[in-house]
């Protein structure tokens, strides 16, 4: 039985569905690891950057707008409660 | 006594609402994060940080002479790119950025070791490459083409 009788649950719609709640943690988990990689990414192309490989840059920030768009679907496609 | 009850119960549930994060709000916390990394390397690759020697288009003479394991100091390209020069014992001249790759201290020549030295966190760098011998620095120092000719030395480009 719901414990909130029917007024809205303030720690998120999630409590009351598992199945949601497991959802969406393992998409916070995703884009978490998304993001360490992106910073990775940063660093490795700041360092090609001040050494002079501007094409690694260019390749480096493909994989950025790759991981940000991943990160966005990844968000979007959460399921609604 | 029921509605005193029933608006204390309000009261605690807004009170919850503002003190919590939905995972929604942390999905969407780490999406503007992923952005901000994104919009960061975006800002590397259209060249927001100066690079030595960027601009290097011309000739210019930085020095008359140099003694056989002495080092002179000179700009280029432009005023605020500090370079060093040095002529090695086989004659040869050889010059560099004199801005440690590490955190941008003055690069020294130390003639007793023969080495280019950054003294703020001990890197060296080996005189006839740029190449890191040891300490922080993560890259080489970008390296000056120097001519010599009659009336002196003349810096020509910057190469990494």
């Amino acid at each position: 039985m719901n414990q909130w009788h029917g007024r809205r649950d303030p720690s998120g719609s999630a409590r009351d569905h598992p199945d949601v709640a497991a959802s969406l943690n393992a998409r916070i988990a995703v884009v978490a690891l998304i993001i360490v990689c992106q910073l990775w990414a940063l660093t490795a192309a700041l360092d090609a950057w001040l050494g002079g490989d501007t094409g690694a840059v260019w390749w480096l920030l493909g994989f950025q707008v790759l991981a940000f768009v991943s990160a966005v679907v990844i968000s979007r496609a959460a399921p609604r409660s | 006594m029921r509605q005193e009850s029933h608006a204390k119960e309000r009261l605690l549930d807004r009170i919850r609402e503002d003190r919590l994060v939905t995972r929604r709000d942390y999905l969407r916390l780490l999406v503007t994060v992923s952005g901000g990394l994104l919009a960061g390397t975006a800002a590397v690759a259209s060249g927001v940080f100066r690079r030595h020697g960027e601009g290097a288009t011309e000739s210019r003479k930085v020095a008359n002479d140099v003694a056989v394991g002495e080092s002179f100091t000179f700009s280029y390209p432009g005023e605020d790119d500090p370079a060093i020069g040095v002529r090695l014992d086989d004659g040869s001249l050889v010059a560099y950025s004199s801005v440690c790759t590490h955190l941008a201290c003055a690069v020294l020549w130390i003639k007793a070791s023969g080495e280019l030295e950054c003294p703020c966190h001990d890197g060296l760098f080996d005189v006839r490459t740029g190449e890191v011998l040891a300490g922080p620095p993560p890259r080489p120092l970008p390296r000056i083409e120097l001519e010599e000719r009659p009336d002196g030395i003349y810096a020509l480009a910057v190469t990494r």
